[in-house]
């Protein structure tokens, strides 16, 4: 599969039709995830906040599978020097940020009625910062380098040591006593949430999840042109 | 919603306003270099092989 799309024309051919499909698909699922989510009833506990899971959830998740996404491209960038693996690490770095971002935001607005703080240094917010961090660190020196060769390189370097802090914002509510909720989904003996939560919140992380592919997929596309027309401005100098 | 409406409406705006940010700024970053594409092969006389 990534032998079959590291050839661009395939991948350029491949991304024309399915990043708008999936663009399709991620507003009719959020559409009737947020449909099905707003009308749930009030928490018994938590009230009406129990709303904000709805997009702080899919928000940590998709922060978390962007950084995998980019790591993986870093990695095919690095070991394999391949222009679209490098295209593809640059492209989802700035989308990571904005998940990871939007986490943190409607983590301290679901966090200031439940808690009485809009922050606090717990592990999962303290690891979560981190990855908003590493995404911040990749970009920063993506645009601190001029060679872009040099720049991939180095950021791709970066990339990879983040990936460490993946496991730890995954595991800091198991490993941590955490203020934070502890995993309430993918637990032994079946979720812990209630059905008139978990279909909305399933169908709004599959949502996000295909908004990330068709937002991913484009901004390669985009990528792929600015590359292709940094070379025809050279052959047009000529 | 009650008291906690202004959380509830707050996290929801900001997840719209960020996600709508992000879809103008691909959107727009396509379009851009999709266009300089276009316009560098017209001035070197190629046929485009861009879908």
């Amino acid at each position: 599969m990534i032998t079959f799309l590291a050839n661009p024309q395939r991948f350029m051919d491949l991304s024309r039709w399915l990043a708008p499909s999936l663009g399709v698909l991620a507003v009719v699922l959020a559409c009737v995830g947020l449909g099905m989510g707003l009308n749930a009833p009030p928490d018994y506990q938590q009230g009406a906040t129990v709303l904000i899971m709805f997009v702080h959830v899919p928000a940590a998740w998709l922060g978390m599978f962007a950084y995998a996404c980019l790591a993986g491209s870093a990695f095919f960038g690095l070991v394999f020097r391949h222009s679209l693996a490098d295209a593809a690490a640059r492209a989802a770095a700035p989308l990571g940020a904005g998940f990871a971002l939007l986490a943190l935001v409607t983590g301290s607005l679901w966090g200031r009625p439940m808690w009485g703080a809009w922050w606090v240094w717990d592990a999962r917010l303290t690891s979560e910062l981190i990855l908003f961090l590493f995404y911040v660190g990749y970009l920063a020196l993506q645009a601190a380098i001029d060679d872009e060769a040099k720049a991939d390189r180095a950021a791709s370097i970066l990339a990879l040591v983040g990936a460490v802090n993946l496991p730890i914002v995954h595991y800091s509510v198991v490993w941590w006593n955490s203020l934070h909720q502890g995993e309430s989904i993918f637990v032994k003996g079946g979720p812990l949430l209630s059905a008139v939560y978990l279909w909305p919140l399933a169908l709004m992380a599959l949502a996000y999840t295909f908004g990330f592919g068709a937002l991913w997929l484009t901004r390669i596309r985009a990528e792929v042109w600015r590359r292709r027309a940094g070379a025809l401005a050279v052959q047009a100098a000529r | 919603m009650g008291k906690y409406a202004f959380y509830v409406l707050a996290a929801y705006g900001v997840s719209a306003l960020t996600i709508a940010i992000m879809v103008a700024d691909t959107w727009l970053r396509a379009r851009r270099w999709r266009a300089e594409v276009r316009r560098l092969e017209q001035v070197l006389g190629k046929t485009g092989t861009e879908p």
